[in-house]
């Protein structure tokens, strides 16, 4: 009963301050235009997808015509918009979301997009920044913005009224200070989780007006598990802020604290354990890595054995299998291994040193909700792999595919390669018998079981600061 | 009934503000401290109300130790500081239902606020305006309502007339005097020895932490407080009675 007054008390002083009032106009207007950027990303992207994908499926029916021109077509894996992006859009900007491919080669060159962050693309020289903050997303509004509204709410929680008097008035009376705590701890988070959800509402009416109700929102039980988390989130700069109001006597020395403290959680932390990882794990970028990748398989080639590199192609035997083809296949397909383990292993390298840096990032609250974020949003560091094996296995499936049938052709060389299509069988195929790439299938209930280990340790943060304010309280002088 | 027994109060800087201090108000006494800055009235009303632990001795009101057991000693005490701020955004009646809760009174209704700040000669328009447009005189006026409506058997005030008009100053007493006559035992630190005068039983002077000097009404009343205050002030040190 007392602590339902004082949380009352404390709701209402809090809605009735001039500082609350600019600072929820300021998040309702930012989710608002991040609604409509939203719409505008979505749009592009999805329109983009759509036209790519619908051209993809007509490139393989024409090339099902002729079974070694299916084997050397060029082939795309794409992320694709989806509902969650406004949650958390390719956070780990790093990692690519388009990937070119055939039955025989993982991971071309050579390719560009617009929205798109391509894999090995040649034009790009510098590799993956894991703290980059580009995207106008759930994510990035509660995780910066909100925050540090907090902490601007919350700064003076127990500063603010010492100097006004009211605090030790109310110490005069019979209540303890654990009420007194508890009160503003849980009204600060009632009124900011309440101001997440008035947010998320505002945003999610906005892209369905105007994406013409076309943009998929996210599911109930994906918005669910973002208000739980972020409610752990918002407590613990709740407690940072009523930690630094109890450690200060005046409240300008607890704001100076509270946003000192925000620029090292937020910015710093997240950025220097991205530039550590960077150190502690090299790798080259896209530019770096094609031209290694080609003169490590061309090095192959060339320790081929003479004949097998000087007989030229077959078309100059008048399309007749020549003499050592079947060594020339060998160097051939040689080549290709080395290239496309060189490009797993990039990939690999790319994925270990963004995981690196999420996780030394994990000493920042940030970092950690923007993890649980792109996982509940389908864009988290596991997903990006997850894509990446999806290409690997259908490359391999479609390689299967092509040599399965090329050993029923009568009329086939049998040297299926990825250099010479006329050594091998050209045979029509049935096009809906020909393996497709499958469709990427986030789960929440995966994403949430990986996030247990990060909820944790922002529990654990969240104790930590708890202990700070709490003691701090407890000896604070009202006077 | 308040009572403070070898009340002692050294603070971490080694600074002995109070020095066994021993005081008791019983029911229906004014008993008014008098002191220049940093003699240790402000202290002694922190010991009272638990803001400070006590490094000797011990303080009880209606016998309740209140280090030992705060929040049911507090139960028994209404406190009105030298400067009443209260919530600035709150009006005068928001502030009261606020104050009112915290101390118990759960049940009283926009009438019952009303009456109240009448009895102590608050004008009604402003009763539903926010407090932050208040003068100084007007929010010691609700600091003492919520005083009233809290209904303790003992009263503490630090300076309650620093700072207001005559006027203003002179209706606080008659309030006070009530609360008197209804039984309140009452601590009343100031400077003010014309209020001194003109409402304690009993005066007591401190210095330096000391209790140097106790006089009822009937000898302050016959001897002249000012001079006797006076002479203590000018004395390096005496003898603690």
């Amino acid at each position: 009963m007392m602590i339902r007054m004082l949380i009352n008390k404390e709701i209402s002083g809090v809605l009735h301050s001039f500082r609350f009032q600019i600072l929820i106009v300021l998040t309702m207007l930012v989710f608002l235009i991040a609604g409509l950027f939203h719409v505008n990303s979505y749009h592009i992207r999805h329109e983009g997808d759509n036209l790519d994908l619908n051209k993809q499926a007509l490139e393989i029916q024409e090339h099902a015509t002729s079974l070694n021109r299916l084997a050397t077509l060029k082939q795309h894996m794409v992320r694709k918009a989806k509902a969650g992006d406004v949650i958390s859009l390719n956070g780990e900007k790093g990692l690519p979301d388009l990937i070119f491919y055939n039955a025989f080669v993982l991971g071309e060159s050579g390719y560009k997009s617009e929205h798109r962050s391509h894999l090995f693309a040649n034009n790009d020289l510098s590799n993956y920044k894991l703290n980059q903050i580009t995207q106008f997303d759930w994510a990035f509004i509660a995780g910066v913005i909100l925050s540090f509204f907090i902490l601007v709410l919350t700064y003076d929680a127990f500063s603010g009224e010492k100097q006004a008097g009211t605090l030790k008035l109310q110490c005069a009376f019979p209540v303890s200070r654990m009420s007194l705590f508890i009160a503003k701890y849980l009204a600060f988070l009632l009124i900011i989780t309440s101001v997440f959800i008035l947010g998320i509402i505002l945003n999610l009416i906005t892209i369905k007006l105007a994406s013409g109700f076309q943009a998929e929102i996210p599911s109930p039980l994906q918005i669910g598990g973002i208000m739980i988390t972020y409610m752990i989130y918002f407590s613990f700069f709740i407690l940072l802020g009523l930690w630094f109001s109890s450690k200060a006597g005046e409240p300008a020395t607890s704001l100076a604290y509270s946003l000192f403290t925000w620029l090292i959680l937020v910015f710093f932390l997240p950025s220097a354990m991205a530039m550590l990882a960077e150190k502690i794990h090299p790798i080259p970028s896209s530019f770096e890595h094609n031209q290694q990748s080609s003169a490590t398989s061309g090095q192959v080639f060339d320790n081929a054995p003479p004949k097998a590199q000087s007989y030229g192609p077959p078309s100059s035997f008048g399309g007749k299998v020549y003499p050592h083809m079947e060594l020339r296949k060998k160097a051939i397909d040689e080549m290709t291994t080395v290239m496309n383990e060189f490009n797993i292993k990039g990939f690999n390298d790319m994925y270990s040193q963004v995981k690196l840096g999420a996780d030394l990032g994990k000493i920042s609250p940030f970092v950690i909700i923007r993890s649980i974020s792109e996982r509940i949003a389908g864009n988290g560091l596991e997903d990006f792999y997850q894509d990446f094996n999806r290409v690997v296995i259908h490359r391999s499936m479609l390689l299967e595919f092509i040599e399965e049938r090329d050993r029923e052709d009568p009329e086939s060389f049998h040297f299926v390669n990825s250099w010479h299509p006329e050594t091998y069988s050209s045979a029509p195929v049935e096009a809906d018998e020909i393996p497709i790439i499958e469709d990427a299938d986030p789960k929440l209930g995966s994403a949430l079981k990986d996030s247990v280990l990060d909820v944790g340790i922002l529990i654990f943060f969240n104790l930590l600061v708890l202990v700070g304010a709490w003691s701090g309280f407890l000896r604070y002088d009202v006077r | 009934m308040l009572q403070a027994i070898d009340l002692s109060k050294r603070y971490e800087d080694d600074v002995l503000a109070l020095d066994a201090v021993n005081l008791e108000i019983k029911e229906g006494e004014v008993f008014c401290l008098l002191g220049a800055n940093g003699a240790g009235k402000t202290t002694t009303i922190n010991l009272f109300l638990n803001f400070i632990d006590p490094s000797g001795g011990k303080v009880l009101i209606n016998g309740i130790d209140a280090t030992k057991d705060p929040l049911e000693a507090k139960k028994h005490v209404s406190y009105v500081s030298e400067n009443v701020m209260l919530y600035g955004n709150f009006s005068a009646r928001q502030n009261l239902d606020f104050f009112a809760k915290l101390g118990g009174k759960q049940n009283l209704s926009k009438e019952d606020y009303y009456r109240h700040m009448r009895e102590v000669g608050l004008q009604e328009i402003a009763f539903e305006k926010k407090l932050k447009t208040f003068s100084k005189g007007m929010r010691q006026k609700v600091g003492l309502t919520i005083a009233i409506i809290k209904d303790a058997t003992n009263i503490l005030l630090d300076e309650p007339t620093s700072g207001l008009d005559p006027k203003a100053a002179s209706e606080l007493m008659q309030i006070l005097h009530q609360q008197k006559n209804m039984g309140k035992s009452i601590l009343m630190c100031t400077h003010d020895i014309f209020r001194a005068k003109a409402i304690a039983d009993r005066v007591g002077i401190m210095k330096e932490g000391r209790l140097v000097m106790v006089r009822s009404r009937e000898e302050f009343l016959e001897d002249d407080l000012e001079r006797i205050y006076m002479d203590y002030m000018q004395e390096m040190s005496l003898p603690v009675e």
